[in-house]
């Protein structure tokens, strides 16, 4: 069971968000103040931190999250009625956060629960590195091995070339790649920006010429002839 | 040729000086619609807070199994009162504040006892969840009855105390005393919260500011004091503030009888 710490000084939202929270299968710990909530979160180990930006408290949320943020990586969804786009900035420089603005229903609320979870198992169980052919290619350095040499990955090249090596040489759909790279697979300007990512890619793997981009034409592109050794860094 | 010079000089001065009233004008406009937009960002925080809670209730009280577990269903239910009475009286404030600043805010004059209003709201505010709340009342043998708008004196009392229970720990004492002052009744309320700084203490009843703006948003000091200082000076009355931090303050109205 997944457990939630909840830091709300709103009583009645507080009981609200406890009951229903419970009924979707979480495990609730609810606080009205900040200050107590590192020694609680070794205590209680939660998956995830409810936090309410405006607590009448000396410290606000932005502050309790970042005392937090000191001693671990837990998600943070930031809760609150404020509009400013400064708080964003605020928030989201915290890391592995997202926003919820008030007023919100439970389903939202347990759709962005559950997609920053998953987003966290994911990078926590991702593969560090992939062998293509005599590349060694280490997503996380944004970076190809050849023969000694370092080729340097732009973001969304990096993005695409972990997309095509996770799918095992399978074909990756061209929606699927937009999703990825601009959260959207509706940016038919963006189609020639992934056109030219594919190019680039193709170019930076043409030392190992077994290795190849196959395009296939109004579906997507599929990486062939590489070994996948999966393996810790 | 010393008469174009010495007009020209003139001249000059007069648009250096035209130049800088506009200059001091704009900033004192742009520094108003700041303070402005200010307000207007507190009053949907304070109103967002109570429609976060009536939409969350009501969603969840329309689910089937809202049903299954009555008592939770009824706690739903006194939240959503809760957040419609809560927000009524928030709009109540902002709309009274804006008459106010109109020169159209009217009072409803009318003969009550001011004793008893303050012991139904010590009634109604002794029974706060999650605090425990200690209201005392001293009393003594006076006059109690005032000519007073009932409905917006009782909201003043009732939103010093709700500044007192919500800026004090988890153990609230409020010590509530009225006394006769020559023609005025003075009543005080004293809390043993979280105090104010004295360098904050003259901007409490600014009517667009709120203190703390860069830390957090001290919810309700934005609106609620100045309302309770537009009400109380329309009743040609005075409000007080004494105040220590970690110890308490000490709020009083002084209200012509």
């Amino acid at each position: 069971m997944k457990k939630i710490l909840l830091i709300e000084d709103d009583i009645n939202l507080a009981f609200i968000l406890t009951e229903e929270l419970k009924v979707e299968g979480f495990e609730i710990l609810h606080l009205t103040k900040g200050e107590n909530a590192l020694l609680v979160i070794d205590d209680f180990k939660p998956n995830i931190i409810l936090l309410d930006v405006n607590l009448q408290s000396n410290i606000n949320g932005f502050e309790i999250a970042k005392k937090i943020r000191l001693s671990n990586n837990l998600p943070i969804i930031f809760t609150t009625s404020r509009t400013l786009s400064e708080d964003l900035v605020i928030g989201f420089s915290i890391g592995n956060v997202d926003y919820l603005k008030k007023p919100f229903g439970m389903r939202e609320l347990t759709l962005r629960i559950q997609e920053l979870l998953s987003r966290n198992y994911m990078r926590d169980n991702q593969i560090k590195q992939y062998d293509i052919g005599e590349y060694t290619f280490i997503p996380s350095e944004k970076l190809l091995l050849i023969h000694g040499k370092k080729i340097s990955l732009q973001k969304n090249e990096c993005k695409v070339l972990t997309l095509l090596c996770k799918s095992n040489e399978h074909v990756v759909p061209k929606d699927e790649l937009l999703m990825n790279v601009w959260n959207d697979i509706d940016l038919k300007q963006k189609e020639a920006s992934l056109y030219n990512i594919i190019s680039s890619l193709r170019n930076k793997l043409s030392i190992d010429t077994m290795i190849v981009i196959e395009a296939f034409p109004k579906i997507g592109w599929k990486l062939t002839k590489f070994t996948t050794d999966s393996k810790l860094v | 040729m010393g008469i174009l010079l010495a007009t020209s000089f003139v001249l000059s001065l007069l648009c250096f000086y035209g130049l800088w009233f506009m200059h001091k004008t704009l900033t004192k406009q742009k520094k108003l619609m700041e303070v402005k937009n200010d307000f207007f960002e507190n009053t949907a925080h304070e109103l967002k807070r109570p429609v976060a809670q009536l939409h969350l209730a009501l969603e969840a009280l329309s689910k089937p199994t809202a049903k299954e577990n009555s008592s939770v269903s009824e706690r739903y239910m006194t939240i959503s009162k809760e957040a419609t009475k809560d927000m009524s009286e928030k709009i109540s404030m902002i709309m009274a504040l804006s008459m106010a600043e109109e020169g159209i805010f009217k009072l409803n004059y009318s003969k009550f006892n001011l004793l008893e209003e303050v012991k139904k709201l010590k009634v109604q505010f002794s029974t706060i969840a999650e605090k425990e709340v200690n209201i005392t009342i001293e009393s003594k043998d006076i006059d109690y009855n005032i000519m007073a708008d009932k409905d917006h004196l009782r909201q003043c009392i009732a939103n010093l105390l709700d500044n007192a229970i919500k800026y004090s720990g988890d153990s609230v004492k409020i010590f509530i005393k009225i006394e006769k002052i020559n023609d005025s009744l003075r009543l005080t309320v004293k809390d043993n919260g979280i105090g104010i700084e004295t360098d904050k203490i003259n901007k409490l009843f600014e009517k667009y500011t709120r203190l703390n703006s860069e830390q957090n948003s001290t919810a309700g000091f934005g609106i609620g004091l100045s309302y309770v200082k537009t009400v109380i000076e329309k009743h040609y009355g005075k409000i007080e503030v004494k105040s220590v931090t970690g110890i308490g303050s000490e709020f009083s109205l002084n209200i012509p009888v």
